[in-house]
């Protein structure tokens, strides 16, 4: 004799099992089917805090607004994320803001082209000639500086003007940070070289040795040597450290906040970032739509009006407010006191096969851990 | 009863069960999942180091490399030393606390278990942010410092290796205290008292009774918080300074900053293989699986092996000597040795003075983020300027958050959801299997727990950047049910050790066939156990931080993989105003579950 229970009973229990389940199925897929059918949407990855909030509100929306492609922002392990996802043929962003190319020696590799044939003329007219590279387009010109946190050095203290007076602890007394320079920008090498009497203008080719000699003097005052951007204006702005090297534009968003930091143009070192496109992303030519409309004069403008980096597009300098020339790396006043970053080098390769950079980084590596 | 034994473990007739011919298949998912999720990627981790060179010939070379680097040396012996420090702080401070929970009222007691539960149950990313704030050079604990004029200038402590040793203390702290009470409980108060009544005063009786058999337990105790220790990495990379270098981060640079995957699996097996002896050594002195499990009734089922005879009677002979000298030389006259009893009072003290210092420690980093939540200020100041509700604000008009909470409570969901189905299986294979065949599988299933996160996470990354499933939230769902499947094991294992057999063979008695008795008499009686280890995988999941970060991509970013961002990008109290809505849901969630535990407990007993 069948001791199954109420039938009704079981009915019901079943009955809602099958009800959850296709619920959490739907509650699940549902942005799923939401996003297949609004279009087309490309991933952008760049940096985050308050860059990207400035990139999103000047330069994203906008895009979508006139393109209707929509964007999905990522600011994860740029550089790494280009490398896995190529490698393993599943690209999933479709464009990157990187900083001096560091795929040169691998980048038919790893890079699309940019098809400069999606930039309208006037664009491409007014663009850097620099900034036109084969596998990227540069974005905008930024500045590694020295940085205060103003309650530091009141008034009557003087302030390290050079990177000499940084080196010295003595007289300019307080905890520091300095940019990790594992990814061989060289930019912590140049500022110790110049710390340790090299004239900026003559800084290339580096001096590897003497400016590891000159970094290990340097190395006990250094609480924290900063690899994320928003760290160092971080760092001084709660006041961890009282002075250190940072990005510009940082630096100076913090500063029109209200924070009290200070930049100084002096012997600071200028580079470029660029847009590239991942080989193998399945949405090449929306992507070159993007650079490109990124690549514009209005575009740029809106964006470093937030920022405060130097536009590649000499365009952009009609749209800019006239009060922010003094706040640009590329504008004339500051030029001259900074030297440029030399990608140049940076590429060359060596006897051994291994390009500058890349011996920069194996130095790096070993030196910072012990 | 034999079948007693058989629960317990100890030889003694097997009877069979009545599912037991099918039990192997209730932990077949569970078996292939790990093997496929966990087994595997780590033998792909083990096989990308060692094979070298672009024709991926199979040699030590990368091992060579690792080892001649002085550098990398360095960093395995300030990760063990440092592993080590805070394994000695953690046992030293938890060892008073689990002693009052232990012996205290039952509502001190409660209380003091609260307020080493509370952070337990908080996010550790939020756990170490809050330290963040209390240790900059002018944060409070500076304020302090500097105020009382215990300094002139602020002290380094954050970005310094006592800002990691005292975040690293604070995550582990009440994984030891948990431990070691549960370990506590097993030792009858009879015996103490029997002590009593033979003459012993409280120090000799805590000296010669309580130490002796609470010390197999601090052991293994010790040496788990050392293992945990060893796999940190947030709080390190987020707290360190510059020396701060452990081999965890050394793992990630090499994944993710320099593109070395060989190298980052290098490293990876380096430290999984020092983990794997020690937890080998910590095993010889307690199955493993009774600490970490959090139900305390398993631990009071004893299976301590006892420390030998020998090392008991050099320890006694130790104390013995201890006190002749003392009444030989140093209190020659005294006739009356109960006069030592003010003496045992102070230090009879010093017990709950220790304990309500580590409960303030315990509770006051999330006593400062909460305030910093309301600050007015745009920056992390403290004590804050002024109130304000504008990062409540931002944190529910952003976008960004609001999907960030619900990508997690989808994942946590899937996680949850799944680890308890095959954790279930696993248990009720467990349980109704042999002795030995019970404590392989228990090892082998509490590996993921046991595994740095750090290992597990770059071998699931190998795998999934193969599959091509970076950013899938099946992925990511995959990867949390690895380490909550051991969770839903112990805790359900635990669960139906409590299940009179007898119940179930009526059941069958009456006709019942084997899947009705698993699904209309088992199961109704594990459900708190379900419902528990449910809670605890998906509030795994919800906080879990590693995976998440080597597994997101720009479609899926999870509220703690937003956290971690926030924490490095912004500097306003945002992520103040997220970690204090997360401890209020965490406390909400956590009471709820209690009051219907307790109202289950009170239906029980009526």
């Amino acid at each position: 004799m069948s001791t199954r229970g109420n039938k009704s009973g079981g009915v019901n229990r079943r009955r809602l099992m099958q009800i959850a389940a296709g619920g959490l199925a739907t509650t699940i897929a549902a942005p799923h089917i939401l996003r297949a059918q609004s279009g087309k949407t490309i991933v952008v990855a760049a940096n985050g805090g308050a860059y990207e909030q400035a990139i999103k509100e000047t330069v994203l929306q906008p895009f979508t607004k006139e393109t209707g492609i929509n964007v999905v922002y990522s600011t994860q392990n740029l550089e790494a994320q280009i490398k896995a996802q190529v490698d393993s043929g599943n690209v999933q962003t479709d464009a990157v803001e990187v900083a001096g190319t560091p795929f040169q020696s691998q980048a038919e590799k790893l890079l699309e082209e940019i098809d400069y044939g999606a930039f309208d003329k006037e664009t491409l007219a007014s663009l850097l000639p620099e900034a036109k590279a084969k596998f990227g387009v540069g974005y905008y010109i930024f500045s590694s500086v020295m940085a205060y946190s103003l309650p530091d050095w009141p008034q009557g203290k003087p302030r390290p003007q050079t990177w000499a007076d940084f080196w010295d602890v003595k007289r300019f007394p307080g905890p520091r940070t300095l940019q990790w320079d594992g990814k061989g920008d060289g930019t912590t090498l140049a500022f110790a070289l110049i710390a340790s009497g090299v004239d900026p203008a003559k800084l290339y080719p580096l001096d590897i040795d003497r400016a590891y000699k000159s970094l290990d003097a340097i190395k006990p005052h250094i609480t924290k040597f900063w690899s994320v951007g928003a760290e160092p204006a971080q760092l001084l702005s709660d006041r961890q450290v009282v002075v250190g090297s940072a990005w510009n534009g940082r630096i100076q968003s913090l500063k029109d906040q209200g924070a009290p930091v200070e930049l100084s143009w002096n012997q600071g070192e200028m580079a470029m970032t660029y847009w590239v496109v991942p080989r193998g992303t399945k949405n090449r030519d929306l992507a070159m739509k993007f650079v490109a409309y990124a690549s514009s004069a209005a575009a740029q403008a809106r964006l470093q009006s937030r920022m405060a980096y130097g536009p590649t597009n000499s365009g952009a300098f009609t749209h800019l407010d006239q009060k922010l020339a003094g706040k640009l790396p590329s504008s004339p006043e500051n030029i001259k006191n900074q030297f440029w970053r030399n990608d140049g080098w940076l590429r060359a390769v060596q006897p051994n096969g291994q390009t500058n950079r890349e011996v920069l980084i194996d130095r790096w590596t070993k030196w910072v851990l012990t | 009863m034999a079948d007693a034994a058989d629960l317990a473990g100890r030889p003694g007739r097997k009877i069979r069960r009545s599912a037991s011919s099918h039990s192997v298949l209730w932990a077949m998912p569970a078996a292939i999942f790990l093997l496929l999720f966990f087994f595997v990627p780590l033998g792909g981790v083990i096989w990308i180091s060692l094979t070298a060179g672009p024709n991926g010939a199979v040699s030590l070379l990368n091992y060579t490399e690792f080892f001649s680097n002085s550098g990398n040396l360095k960093v395995l012996g300030w990760t063990f030393a440092l592993a080590a420090v805070v394994t000695v702080i953690c046992v030293l401070t938890a060892y008073p606390v689990a002693y009052l929970i232990r012996r205290a009222s039952p509502g001190i007691s409660g209380l003091i278990l609260l307020a080493v539960l509370l952070p337990y149950f908080t996010s550790y990313l939020v756990r170490t942010y809050a330290w963040m704030v209390l240790l900059g050079r002018f944060g409070p604990v500076n304020q302090l410092v500097v105020g009382l004029g215990l300094s002139d200038e602020p002290l380094r402590i954050l970005y310094s290796s006592w800002g990691v040793i005292i975040g690293m203390t604070y995550i582990l702290l009440p994984y030891c205290v948990l431990i070691m009470v549960s370990v506590m409980k097993g030792i009858p108060d009879q015996l103490i008292r029997a002590a009593a009544s033979l003459g012993a005063s409280r120090t000799n009786g805590f000296l010669r009774i309580f130490l002796p058999l609470s010390a197999p337990g601090v052991v293994p105790a010790a040496l788990l918080t050392f293992i945990f220790a060893l796999g940190f990495y947030i709080t390190p990379v987020l707290l360190g300074g510059r020396g701060d270098v452990t081999v965890p981060m050394l793992v990630d640079t090499s994944v993710n900053t320099t593109l070395n995957w060989p190298a980052g699996a290098t490293a990876a097996v380096v430290l999984l293989a020092v983990t794997l002896v020690v937890y080998a050594a910590a095993n010889r002195f307690m199955r493993i699986e009774k600490l970490l499990s959090p139900r305390q009734e398993l631990a009071d089922q004893g299976d301590r092996r006892a420390p030998s005879a020998k090392a008991n009677a050099a320890y006694v002979s130790i104390l013995d000597a201890i006190s002749r000298f003392r009444r030989r030389y140093l209190f020659p006259n005294r006739t009356d040795y109960r006069k030592g009893k003010q003496s045992t009072r102070r230090l009879g003290n010093l017990v709950p003075g220790i304990s309500s210092l580590v409960v303030l420690f315990l509770l006051s980093p999330l006593f400062i983020i909460i305030p910093i939540s309301f600050s007015s200020s745009n920056f992390l100041s403290f004590p804050p300027p002024g109130l304000s509700l504008r990062w409540y604000n931002s944190v529910f008009s952003s976008g960004d958050w609001t999907l960030a909470i619900w990508q997690s409570v989808k994942i946590g969901t899937l996680s949850a959801i799944f680890s308890v189905v095959i954790g279930t299986g696993a248990a009720l294979f467990i349980t109704r299997t042999t002795a030995r065949l019970r404590a392989w599988s228990f090892q082998l299933l509490l590996a993921p727990m046991i595994v740095p996160s750090i290992v597990g996470s770059v071998a699931l990354y190998f795998l999934f950047a193969k599959l091509q499933m970076i950013g899938s939230i099946g992925a990511l769902a995959l990867a949390h049910s690895v380490v909550a499947v051991p969770i839903v094991v112990l805790i359900v294992s635990a669960g139906l050790q409590a299940v009179d057999p007898r119940v179930e063979r009526a059941a069958a008695s009456l006709g019942a066939p084997p899947s009705s008795v698993l699904w209309r008499v088992t199961i109704p009686l594990i459900r708190p156990s379900l419902l528990i280890s449910a809670f605890l995988a998906f509030l795994h999941s919800f906080d879990e931080v590693v995976y998440a970060l080597f597994l997101s991509g720009p479609r899926l970013v999870t509220l703690p993989v937003r956290m971690w961002s926030g924490v490095r990008d912004e500097i306003s109290p945002t992520i103040a105003a997220v970690s204090s809505l997360l401890l209020l849901t965490t406390v909400i969630v956590y009471a709820l579950a209690e009051i219907s535990r307790h109202r289950q407990l009170a239906r029980k007993t009526v």
